[in-house]
């Protein structure tokens, strides 16, 4: 068994599955139904394969950064259709309509297609490097299938965890989760343009590998989860904090704003 | 949560692989590091036996030694004085206490060397040092491939759990879905309770929740039964005296004759309202026990006109009555109750010199679904059997019912335009409902629509025989 191939597997998965378990139970509270998950799924490993297949070009784009650049417009984007997602959510119980059913919907889609893609990708080239060799190939899957397991399975149990809450509950938990998710694709994204000098690198602010090791499977759950780095750089600190804080501000502005509106129709 | 079973078999088996695989991992980080300890151990041993061998062998190379692996033997100056064919000429280590104290790993021929580097005679005046190394990625598949064995039978057995917790998850189910069963194929008028035998602890609340709630409403349909059966009872008896009374009063002269007709009236109404009260009774599901008979459809309808005939005669109203032949498996005063209702309704509200057509016929395939009942509700025939069935049809050229009270018409005692009705004719307010009640009891449906030949009201009924949707 490759420990490798289990960490790769379970890093990608383990992100997909929080991601796709908290879409789905917004999906059935707007009771869009689970047919689209399994559309979107499909085109978005068939993009994944696309993706893999000309990985070879894309990574000559950019001066040989385009691998890291495509994966990290990859995250942004995601990190935006979450964000319109988390607020769509939050706001829906006022105002619901088939013209906002639609657009959610297609959000949903794009989400788990641009997810698959990116994920589903990491996992083909990983895989692709062992095709040459059977029993390489035997052992490479068999720890990819554990890899897969362990996040399909955190995926389900948080789907029904979810579920199971009590309704007024269940925003505020989907909200919580996405937050921390979408914060973790911009980390994520972020890391990989400090890769290819797109982002100024500089001396890490702080290194917590010795309490929370990347590597380990705690260490794993937390990056797919929040995009957790033992040692972060300024500006990948800076973009985390702020796309963390980016949807509880619109929330309380929101709120503030509509407070003072209701003072000032009363007070006229 | 849609599907219990669903959300069972998906949970445990979520949980059974989480916590597998985990444990799965865990037991496969502690498999290398004993792999790892079980290996230094024996590169330990094998350096041991390699430095006795030096003592004995007077050749600087050993010969046909395996590929995996290979050794040196330095002496205390640090120049080589023994190896095996395949191991290098060279220093791959520093040769000190300190570095002897872990595995070292080394690049040589294009492949990663595990090393372990050891002293030996150093108490005497010419110590050595033995460097023994093997190949990593050799040692790496080994362990791999035990660890691997270990995990395929759980990977394997999965679908088989899986299959298994399904199975499980049926038989614990099994109780719920009797129960629902039982209670989906229920008639509407069966109230027994439910036997608690073969019910789990779990079920049996609801078992008894529910036996509490049949008993309930068992005992509210009696008190109903018997409060209208009494109330007719009690109140036709003292009705019948008040009208013998009236009757003297006015043969007596005592009473104007305005006054007479209009208390004759009042009573009269009265008198009706209780038939109607009776009607309904003998007609409540409590009553669908009574014995069942093939009814002919068409000649009730042919006595119930004959009945009606000096009605319209005195109202110059022209009736007809199209009927074919047509047997129904019913209860005769039931389909009598609701034929004569119809016909009293259309005589009732048709104007003078107005016209009214009786039509019965062989139900056409699909008419109860075409047919909007009273509520909307028990209309289908279910199961889409073959079941025998009449369409009874009564239209005049009466002023209808306006479309938005079509549906109020089957409410008790709710008379069109209240007490203040148009035509001035009597009524109680209870015939629709009597009508309602008896085609649901039929299974039927019920239309009501303008009537494109006589330009008034259409009333169409459905009746199904009840022994085919009993069965």
């Amino acid at each position: 068994m490759l420990l490798n191939a289990v960490i790769i597997v379970l890093r990608e998965t383990l992100e997909a599955g929080i991601l796709m378990s908290v879409l789905l139970t917004i999906s059935r509270q707007s009771g869009l139904g689970q047919r689209w998950f399994v559309v979107a799924l499909a085109m978005g490993l068939v993009g994944a394969g696309i993706y893999a297949r000309y990985l070879g070009e894309i990574s000559l784009w950019f001066d040989y950064a385009g691998q890291e650049v495509v994966n990290a417009f990859l995250q942004y984007a995601l990190y935006i259709c979450l964000v319109v997602i988390c607020l769509m959510n939050g706001f829906s119980a006022q105002r619901a309509s088939q013209r906002n059913s639609v657009m959610m919907l297609g959000l949903l889609m794009v989400s788990v297609m641009l997810a698959s893609i990116r994920e589903g990708s990491e996992i083909i080239i990983f895989f692709t490097g062992y095709m040459s060799s059977g029993e390489a190939l035997v052992k490479a899957l068999t720890s990819g299938f554990v890899g897969l397991m362990i996040g399909g399975s955190v995926g389900a149990l948080c789907y029904y965890a979810i579920i199971l809450q009590k309704a007024d509950k269940v925003r505020a938990i989907q909200t919580g989760v996405l937050t921390l998710v979408a914060a973790g694709m911009v980390a994520q994204a972020s890391q990989l343009l400090v890769q290819v000098d797109w982002l100024p690198s500089a001396a890490a602010l702080w290194n917590t590998s010795d309490y929370l090791s990347e590597s380990s499977i705690l260490g794993q759950l937390a990056y797919a989860t929040f995009g957790y780095e033992a040692s972060p750089t300024p500006v990948e600190a800076v973009l985390y904090i702020v796309s963390l804080l980016l949807i509880p501000a619109i929330f309380v502005g929101v709120y503030c704003y509509r407070k003072k509106s209701q003072s000032e129709g009363s007070s006229l | 949560m849609r599907s219990i079973r669903t959300f069972l078999v998906i949970v445990l088996l979520s949980c059974i692989c989480l916590v597998t695989f985990l444990a799965v991992l865990h037991g496969y980080r502690s498999s290398l590091t004993e792999a790892e300890e079980l290996l230094e151990r024996q590169l330990v041993d094998l350096a041991q036996l390699v430095a006795v061998i030096d003592s004995n062998h007077d050749k600087p190379v050993l010969e046909h030694y395996s590929s995996d692996i290979w050794f040196q033997v330095w002496s205390a100056q640090l120049r080589l004085e023994f190896r095996s064919e395949n191991a290098p000429q060279q220093r791959v280590v520093e040769l000190n206490p300190l570095a002897g104290e872990r595995f070292h790993r080394v690049s040589f021929q294009g492949n990663s060397w595990r090393v372990v580097l050891r002293q030996f005679n150093a108490e005497l005046a010419a110590p050595i040092w033995v460097v023994v190394a093997v190949r990593e990625d050799i040692y790496a598949a080994l362990t791999e491939g035990i660890i691997l064995k270990s995990v395929l039978p759980i990977i394997w057995v999965l679908p088989l759990l899986g299959l298994l917790i399904w199975g499980v998850v049926s038989v614990g189910m099994h109780p719920l879905n009797r129960l629902a069963n039982l209670l989906g194929h229920r008639k509407s008028d069966d109230l027994t309770p439910l036997n608690r035998e073969g019910y789990p602890a779990e079920l049996l609340v609801l078992v008894d929740s529910t036996n509490d709630l049949l008993i309930r409403l068992s005992e509210a349909f009696e008190r109903e039964k018997r409060f209208s059966a009494d109330a007719a009872h009690e109140l036709r008896t003292p009705l019948a005296v008040l009208k013998v009374n009236l009757h003297n009063l006015a043969k007596n002269n005592n009473l104007d004759e305005g006054d007479y007709r209009a208390l004759v009236s009042s009573a009269d109404r009265i008198g009706s309202s209780i038939e109607q009260l009776l009607s309904l009774y003998r007609t409540s599901a409590q009553e669908r026990d009574q014995a069942l008979s093939s009814v002919d459809v068409a000649k009730i309808a042919r006595s119930i006109v004959a009945d009606c005939y000096a009605e319209c005669l005195r109202k110059d109203q022209q009736i007809e009555l199209e009927a074919e032949t047509l047997n129904l498996v019913s209860d005769p005063i039931a389909i009598s109750t609701l034929l004569r209702n119809l016909v009293d309704n259309a005589v009732k509200y048709t104007p003078e010199g107005g016209r009214i057509l009786v039509t019965v016929r062989r139900a056409s395939e699909g008419a109860v679904g075409d047919l909007v009942a009273g509520d909307g509700g028990d209309i289908s025939a279910g199961n889409g059997a073959v079941i025998e069935g009449v369409t009874v049809q009564v239209e005049d050229s009466g002023p209808g019912i306006p479309e938005d009270r079509r549906k109020r018409v089957f409410d008790r005692f709710y008379r069109l335009g209240g007490d203040q009705h148009d035509s001035t004719v009597q009524g109680s307010g209870l015939g629709l409902s009597i009508v309602e009640h008896i085609v649901r009891l039929h299974h039927g449906g019920i239309a009501l629509g303008q009537s494109s030949a006589l330009g008034g009201l259409c009333i169409q009924v459905t009746l199904y025989s009840r022994n085919g949707l009993e069965a």
